[in-house]
């Protein structure tokens, strides 16, 4: 009897054994992925000190070491597709973004920046899916609402554009760029006093911006605000002087208030910077019509149209100045190709034309 | 300092005897006797030419001029100078009136009157205003009711000049050259509808006779007929000749579209009657007077204008019973092709002032005229008056505008089937002396430019988005009218003939109007508004008659269309396409549209009792041979079916279908195969 109860501690004692070992392993294994993890977030934290100093090489290195030491790590694929994106490797981007998803299916943002990276792809109705879908998740999200504003605007359905934009500035207040873009799909709606309102938010926001100002001052104009114009375009070209579309901008006001030789220099100022601006030219072409400079707006028009032989209105332009030259026959010529080059309105002219 | 003030006393004083009033008297040029009697003797002489009247006033100019050097600080001297230079048209009167007011405001009554009339020419119509109505308290005292009405229209006049010519109108004017203006008088202009011939009046040397007017101090008025160069350029005018020419006054004042016949004002003492010449080939012939229905005997008739179709007479008469001084009257061509009874058109168009210088344009309802009254500016003023043929109502007159017309008498004003050019009688810009003949071309409305402009809208998007900033475009009105013109020639021997033309409106089957061709040169011209379908029938005895037709949209543009015409012989073998007649769409049914060119065919058989024809029928290739085959031969057969029930006898006719084996055009395009459609008529047997 003795001999079994011998027999029998002797194996509890070995089982104990087994069993102890057993524990320990697990503890050293949870150990282990515990120090790795560690060392995965501290690779992870590192990543993005390296990406935020523009080290985007060094910050992929981290964040792919960072996932190698610990298992569905989201964040850090997150976080290498966004250094990919940066560095506009959008396909690898996308891949992290996908692998980020399927280990997070909530992480809204990582939709939104596979949206991006597939609209910069040139994949636009994936990438709108992807903001629907982060809009799912998230129905504030500032961005995913911009950009959806801005790819309803570029289908020119600016009704529904501007229920985005209005969408993401209440996600984010201070949202210039989303004040400007909100004014710009109002302009195309022909509500410029909305436009301008919205473009003093966004000046109010961010007012170094050359571009608001420059908006702001075309809003003016349609709203026949022309002084108004006048300075924002100004103001336009003091902080961007190389700003060859507001001094264009700018000349058409001097032109609409019947200063035609302040327009003709900020046309030729447009010019200067930009040596083949079709719409100068043809512009200035205009203003000198008006100064009864025939000859000379002869030659800017012929300029527009060597530049962009498709230029339709500049066709209808030159056909203006030839019949003022008594060249009947060349303005007929001008006009029929400008209605050829699908400028209908060119039509009325021709009756002469015979 | 003394030396100071003695300047500006001298100075002050100097001002003082500018402002005085220095007579001919020579107490006051003690030391200069002999320049002063020179001077005299000059101012005596002018005063003679002052005194015969207005038309001698030229000739007082250069001894007033020689005077005025001596002495310019007359006052009476200043004054006629400024009454002559107003009448010679010189800008100079303004500063001499202006002169006689300075020195002395009372030198003659009517001072205020000429300033005035000066300011009004160089368009200062705000001091022609002040200047009028001071001359009214003047007037008001001899209270004599033409002079208060002249005034009354003149001021009128000025507000209308000021409203007028804020808007001109965009023109480019040009004188017709030398060819056909000389140093002297030429007016009253007048085109065919296709502009290329022009007749006028000139008081130029070598008229008919050669002799000066010694009431008006020039030549007789003549007329001259200048024809168009190919290169767009006026030939040399030449001298129209007798019989049309004599040695008095002859002008020329309307003419016929095609230019074969023209009206012609024979000037008489204290009357003034219409005439009618026309064009027999090369040779014009003896002008005849329009009759007593437009002619009065003591009253004058000054102007006249045919309606493009020759059918309707617009003319100016000064007879009692209009609504004063000349009106605008018309009268209707009656059966026999006498002139009937005038009709005053109304007082839409006719003012208590003259109305002069009619003229009807190739549409048939656009009337221009000039006028003292309505809207005008200065003297007479160009108006236009559109006929509203539903309404049968004239529209309201409208000035031309600004600057042709002026606040100068603007007279005989012509515009071309076209709507794009005008011509008229100016004094301005580069004459070649007295009034010239000018054109217009009518710009229409200032064309628009348009400017160019874009936008980065999307802060996050390179593209820019690009505008077009314009004003909204205003159309340009023009006439829609189809000029038809040709010759009309044997179409064997080439041979230019002398044929009738007849116009039908295929719709009511009636003659709208009927020409002729001109003998020596063949040709014709038609003017034909949009809005219809024509038949036209070329006629000539001893040849088959030509048709054809002309469907011109309600909105086709101004189009001239040439169309050179061979007449065939009545020999066997030749045909003629019958243009139209019209079948219902892929039926033998005869549309009402055909009857005038079946009566025509009717007639022609009946005039020509001994000739058989054929009939045949063709078709275009679409649809089956045989469908195509049936179809002509009962299309064929409908026609002599027509000509039977007219009386002609079923012997003389046969009649073939030829389907579609017989195209004589294209059956690729529509146009083809509407030519390959057709019936034709062929002589089998004389």
């Amino acid at each position: 009897m003795k001999r079994i109860i011998k027999s029998m501690l002797l194996v509890c004692l070995l089982l104990q054994g087994v069993i102890y070992a057993q524990e320990e392993e697990k503890i050293v294994q949870a150990k282990v992925i515990e120090t790795e993890n560690v060392l995965a977030d501290k690779l992870y934290n590192n990543g993005i000190k390296a990406f935020k100093e523009g080290k985007h090489s060094e910050a992929i290195k981290l964040f792919t070491e960072a996932i190698s030491k610990k298992d569905s790590f989201d964040l850090a694929y997150y976080n290498r597709g966004i250094v990919h994106y940066a560095q506009k490797n959008y396909d690898q981007a996308i891949t992290d973004f996908n692998e980020a998803i399927n280990l997070n299916s909530k992480n809204a943002d990582a939709y939104y920046r596979r949206g991006r990276a597939k609209e910069m792809k040139g994949d636009k109705e994936r990438a709108l899916a992807d903001y629907q879908k982060t809009l799912e998740i998230d129905a504030t999200h500032a961005q995913a609402n911009y950009f959806l504003g801005t790819s309803f605007f570029l289908n020119e359905d600016y009704e529904k554009a501007v229920g985005y934009f209005t969408k993401a500035i209440e996600g984010k207040k201070d949202f210039a760029k989303a004040y400007n873009d909100r004014a710009g799909a109002k302009r195309m709606l022909k509500d410029y006093k909305g436009a301008v309102a919205d473009y003093h938010k966004a000046i109010m926001y961010d007012g170094n911006n050359a571009l608001y100002y420059n908006n702001l001052g075309s809003a003016q104009r349609k709203d026949d605000n022309k002084r108004g114009a006048l300075q924002s375009y100004s103001k336009a070209i003091s902080l961007n002087p190389e700003y060859a579309i507001a001094y264009n901008n700018r000349g058409s006001v001097y032109y609409d208030m019947e200063e035609y030789e302040s327009a003709i220099k900020d046309f030729s100022k447009a010019i200067e910077i930009k040596k083949n601006y079709a719409y100068a030219y043809n512009n200035r072409a205009a203003a000198k019509f008006k100064l009864k400079k025939y000859q000379e707006a002869l030659k800017d028009t012929d300029k527009a149209i060597e530049i962009n032989p498709d230029y339709g209105y500049a066709y209808m332009n030159r056909g203006n100045i030839k019949e003022m030259l008594r060249d009947e026959k060349g303005a007929c010529e001008d006009w029929n190709k400008a209605i050829e080059l699908g400028i209908k309105r060119a039509k009325i002219y021709t009756g002469i034309c015979h | 300092m003394k030396r100071i003030y003695s300047i500006i006393v001298f100075v002050f004083l100097g001002t003082i005897v500018l402002a005085q009033n220095v007579e001919f008297d020579k107490a006051n040029f003690k030391d200069r006797k002999d320049a002063f009697k020179e001077a005299v003797k000059n101012l005596e002489k002018g005063d003679e030419y002052f005194e015969i009247g207005l038309h001698f006033f030229k000739e007082a100019l250069p001894f007033y001029e020689r005077a005025n050097e001596f002495n310019p600080n007359n006052a009476e001297l200043n004054y006629k100078l400024g009454r002559c230079y107003l009448v010679t048209k010189d800008q100079r009167a303004l500063s001499h009136l202006e002169k006689a007011l300075k020195l002395n405001p009372n030198v003659a009554e009517d001072l205020q009157l000429y300033l005035g009339e000066a300011y009004h020419k160089e368009m200062r119509f705000d001091d022609a205003i002040a200047a009028y109505s001071q001359y009214q308290k003047v007037a008001m005292q001899h209270s004599d009711p033409y002079v208060l009405k002249d005034l009354n229209l003149k001021i009128k006049q000025c507000y209308n000049g000021k409203k007028i010519t804020k808007k001109p109108i965009r023109v480019f004017i040009d004188n017709l050259g030398d060819n056909i203006n000389t140093k002297y008088n030429e007016y009253g202009a007048v085109i065919s509808a296709d502009e290329s011939v022009i007749v006028f009046t000139s008081r130029r040397p070598g008229s008919v006779g050669g002799k000066i007017d010694p009431n008006l101090n020039e030549y007789f008025e003549d007329i001259y007929i200048a024809e168009k160069n190919e290169d767009g350029t006026w030939g040399k005018a030449v001298n129209i000749g007798e019989p049309v020419n004599t040695p008095n006054h002859d002008a020329n004042t309307g003419i016929s579209p095609d230019g074969q016949r023209f009206l012609i004002y024979i000037g008489k003492k204290g009357n003034g009657d219409i005439y009618e010449s026309v064009l027999d080939g090369k040779v014009w012939g003896k002008p005849e007077s329009l009759g007593k229905n437009i002619n009065t005997k003591d009253y004058h008739e000054p102007s006249a204008c045919y309606s493009p179709d020759e059918q309707i007479l617009y003319f100016v008469s000064d007879k009692p019973g209009g609504k004063g001084g000349h009106d605008i009257y018309y009268s209707k061509k009656d059966e026999k092709g006498n002139w009937g009874e005038a009709i005053n058109i109304g007082d839409v168009i006719n003012t208590p002032y003259d109305e002069e210088a009619v003229y009807m344009h190739p549409d048939g309802k656009t009337l221009y005229f000039s006028s003292q009254g309505h809207e005008s500016i200065g003297g007479f003023d160009i108006f236009k008056s559109v006929y509203d043929e539903k309404t049968k109502t004239w529209s309201k007159p409208e000035n031309i505008g600004y600057p042709v017309n002026t606040t100068d008498d603007d007279v005989f004003f012509v515009v071309s089937a076209s709507g794009r050019h005008g011509y008229y009688t100016s004094t301005t810009k580069d004459g070649r002396g007295l009034r010239d003949l000018y054109m217009v071309t009518f710009l229409g409305k200032e064309k628009n430019m348009v400017l160019n402009n874009e936008d980065n809208l999307l802060a996050s998007q390179a593209g820019t988005i690009e505008e077009v900033a314009v004003a909204p475009e205003v159309e340009v009105p023009e006439a829609r009218l189809t000029i038809l013109k040709g010759i009309i020639y044997d179409f064997k021997t080439n041979e230019k003939l002398k044929a009738e033309i007849e116009i039908v409106d295929n719709e009511t089957n009636e003659v709208i109007a009927r020409f002729h061709s001109n003998s020596a040169t063949g040709k014709y011209l038609v003017s034909l508004p949009a809005g219809k379908n024509y038949g036209i029938a070329v006629k000539k005895e001893g040849y088959l008659f030509h048709s054809e037709n002309f469907n011109i949209p309600d909105d086709q543009a101004f189009q001239t269309v040439e169309k050179n015409i061979g007449l065939k012989k009545l020999s066997v073998g030749n045909k003629i396409v019958l243009n139209n007649i019209f079948f219902d769409l892929d039926k033998a049914t005869l549309r009402s549209e055909s009857t005038a060119e079946l009566e025509r065919l009717i007639k022609l058989m009946k005039d020509n009792p001994t000739i058989v024809i054929e009939i045949g029928g063709h078709t275009d290739s679409q649809g089956s041979n045989q469908y195509n085959q049936s179809l002509s031969e009962r299309r064929a057969k409908a026609v002599v079916d027509y000509l039977i029930k007219g009386g002609i006898n079923s012997s003389r006719m046969t009649w073939k279908g030829y389907g579609e084996t017989k195209p004589i055009a294209t059956n690729a395009t529509p146009e083809g195969r509407q030519k390959n459609r057709r019936t034709e008529f062929k002589i089998i047997k004389i």
